[in-house]
């Protein structure tokens, strides 16, 4: 099959009979809800960007599997350039959407399952990889979304897996079957798991042998019988549902999404099963897809970032302050600080390694560098925007306001909306509105709907900042570092 | 001549790179101002997106910074020209018209 455009994939969704539950009911047309719809087409333009010739050399690869030319999201990486192409990829989308385009989690699963199934068949016989190849050859015939689901519920998050007292909080084997297995629990904050065709589980965390029955990774059709998610809300997300809302959207278009997938006893045919309790090899699948998650970070947020530092620059350019040597300069320090986010995600690309089984790996220590300075970048480069955009950002009246023709019974006589409008003016030559615009798209980004992608997610997506401490701490080698400074200072024990 | 013209993914350009490439193309309008032309015609440089397994006589790849990262791999040619950041158009008209006239000769 040749590659969906953004159309035809979302028709490919309304085949689908995926059950979505939000604000405490069944959403039948959820491909049609305002609320959903913003992150659907964010998915949609990872499609139309794979026909666009000014974005093709980015957006698709040649297949080591089949030799057809797919959408990069379903590539195997078989190089450093392909890893670095990928972070190209994640930061034009993000400059594209501004938001969570969402496929990134299943291009990572794919990476890290491929090569894990390999070592995983070599050290137990099992024939994990076959299965996994003969998987990801049908999603790249078939150029489908798939989620990458990894985070558990966890519960307390003291205890392991079969510690819990509902052992329910982790994904994990309910019945072994002759023909398959049967699995039970949910995965948590997963990313446009409602637009994902596929679902493609991993373990959350390394799994002792007392609880191997939590070391499992499978696929399921996203509306597999027994599986259902619950749409997660966002701040702001209910403008999104008034009348003609625009304006005050910030970004009308696009927005992220994240859901609880849960699985009610799923049944799991055995060729789509590529882990069943060899718990020895769950953390090495997890260390693998956090690794390229940390990478993807250095690509889609700098894409989002570089919206970000326009918008700001555009505010002052509607304020007239863009003159001022302070705006300059934040706006350079906010172009400094996404670069160095790049600049991490470029590095752990250029120093990758091939894996056993041929694929692409990025390196580790660089990756969570990356991700380390995620947690943190975009929040002073919010704090920046946030500074240069002024107080009108969350003060402003609505949309409704500046376009009201109700008449306000003063001397003047003269409507809300032109009140508002006179009041709210900047610069000569700019109108009220695009300056409305530009600030509520900074709002949106800053602390709406938005702020999910742009913030929380770059906080705890791919891990929270203490799991990249911990992997920093195990890899970075202070022993020979120490050897460095004993020979430079002529210590001689 | 078939000239045919990829771009990078610009991720990151530096310029525009279809504004360049139109600049590139007015001067060759008395050639065709027909950007989809897909074969070749001596005394002619024929310009359209190169596709995949097609050959051309030259391969103009504009990329939006020096890194030129753009794959070339998918296709058939004799001469390729690279472009990074802006500023080489002089040049790239140079190259073009003197391939055009050499294979008119
Ligand atoms: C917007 C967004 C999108 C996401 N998308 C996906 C996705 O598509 N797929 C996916 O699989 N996951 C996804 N995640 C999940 C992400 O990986 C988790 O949020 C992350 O691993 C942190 O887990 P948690 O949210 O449960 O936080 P918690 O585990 O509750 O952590 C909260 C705090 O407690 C600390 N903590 C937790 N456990 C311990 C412990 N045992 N010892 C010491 N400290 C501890 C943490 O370091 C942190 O500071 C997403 C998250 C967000 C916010």
């Amino acid at each position: 099959m040749a590659l969906m455009t953004g159309a035809e994939y979302i028709e490919s969704l309304r085949k689908l009979n995926t059950q979505v539950y939000m604000f405490g009911q069944k959403i039948e047309n959820w491909v049609d809800h305002p609320i959903i719809r913003p992150s659907i087409n964010c998915v949609a333009i990872t499609y139309d960007l794979a026909h666009d010739a000014e974005h093709a050399d980015l957006m698709t690869a040649t297949s080591n599997l089949t030799g057809n030319k797919i959408n990069r999201f379903s590539h195997l990486h078989q190089s450093t350039d392909d890893l670095r192409k990928k972070v190209k990829m994640q930061r034009l989308l993000g400059q594209k959407t501004a938001s969570c385009f969402q496929r990134c989690v299943g291009m990572d699963a794919f990476n890290s399952v491929f090569s894990t199934t390999y070592e995983c068949d070599k050290a137990h016989g099992t024939n994990y990889h076959e299965n996994f190849k003969k998987y990801l050859t049908y999603v790249q015939d078939n150029d489908l979304v798939v989620d990458g689901a990894m985070t558990d519920p966890k519960g307390d998050r003291g205890l392991a897996q079969g510690a819990q007292a509902d052992p329910d909080l982790f994904v994990h084997i309910v019945e072994k079957r002759e023909d398959g297995i049967v699995v039970r629990g949910a995965k948590a904050h997963q990313t446009g798991s409602i637009n994902s065709h596929e679902h493609l589980i991993m373990p959350t965390q390394a799994v002792s042998e007392d609880d191997k029955q939590y070391a499992v990774a499978f696929a399921v059709p996203s509306d597999a019988e027994g599986l259902f998610m619950v749409y997660g809300r966002q701040s702001c997300d209910t403008r999104k549902l008034e009348k003609d809302a625009d304006v005050d959207l910030g970004n009308k278009k696009f927005g992220g999404q994240e859901a609880l997938v849960v699985f009610d006893d799923v049944f799991v045919p055995n060729d789509r099963v590529f882990m069943c309790e060899e718990y020895d090899f769950a953390g090495m699948l997890v260390e693998r897809f956090a690794g390229y998650h940390r990478q993807s970070y250095g690509g889609c947020k700098v894409g989002v970032g570089d919206v970000v530092i326009g918008a700001a620059a555009l505010a002052a350019d509607y304020n007239g302050a863009q003159k001022a040597s302070h705006i300059k300069d934040k706006l350079i320090e906010m172009t400094h600080l996404n670069e160095t986010l790049y600049c991490c995600g470029i590095a752990c690309s250029a120093e990758g390694y091939p894996t056993e089984a041929g694929n692409y790996q990025i390196d580790l220590l660089l990756a969570n560098v990356c991700k380390q300075n995620v947690t943190r970048f975009p929040y002073e480069i919010v704090r920046l925007a946030e500074d240069i955009a002024g107080g009108l950002m969350v003060t402003m009246p609505s949309q409704a306001d500046f376009r009201s023709e109700l008449k306000v019974p003063t001397k003047s006589d003269m409507s809300l909306g032109e009140w508002t409008t006179k009041f709210f003016k900047g610069v000569a030559g700019v109108s009220t509105e695009n300056r409305m615009r530009i600030l509520r798209f900074l709002e949106n980004i800053c602390l709406g709907a938005s702020a999910v992608g742009y913030r929380t997610e770059s906080m705890h997506g791919a891990g929270s900042p203490q799991a990249q401490r911990i992997m920093i701490a195990r890899q970075g080698n202070i022993a020979a570092k120490k050897e460095l400074a004993k020979v430079i200072a002529g210590i001689v024990d | 001549m078939r000239v045919g013209v990829k771009f990078c993914g610009g991720c990151n350009p530096r310029y525009d790179r279809s504004g360049e490439l139109d600049k590139i193309l007015d001067h060759f309008a008395k050639d065709s101002d027909d950007f989809a032309k897909d074969h070749s015609e001596t005394g002619k440089a024929l310009f359209g997106f190169a596709k995949d397994g097609g050959v051309y006589d030259v391969m103009l790849v504009i990329c939006g910074c020096n890194n030129q990262c753009a794959s070339t791999d998918e296709y058939t040619f004799d001469k390729k020209i690279s472009v990074g950041e802006t500023g080489n158009i002089p040049s790239v008209v140079r190259l073009i018209t003197q391939y055009r006239d050499e294979e008119a000769q």
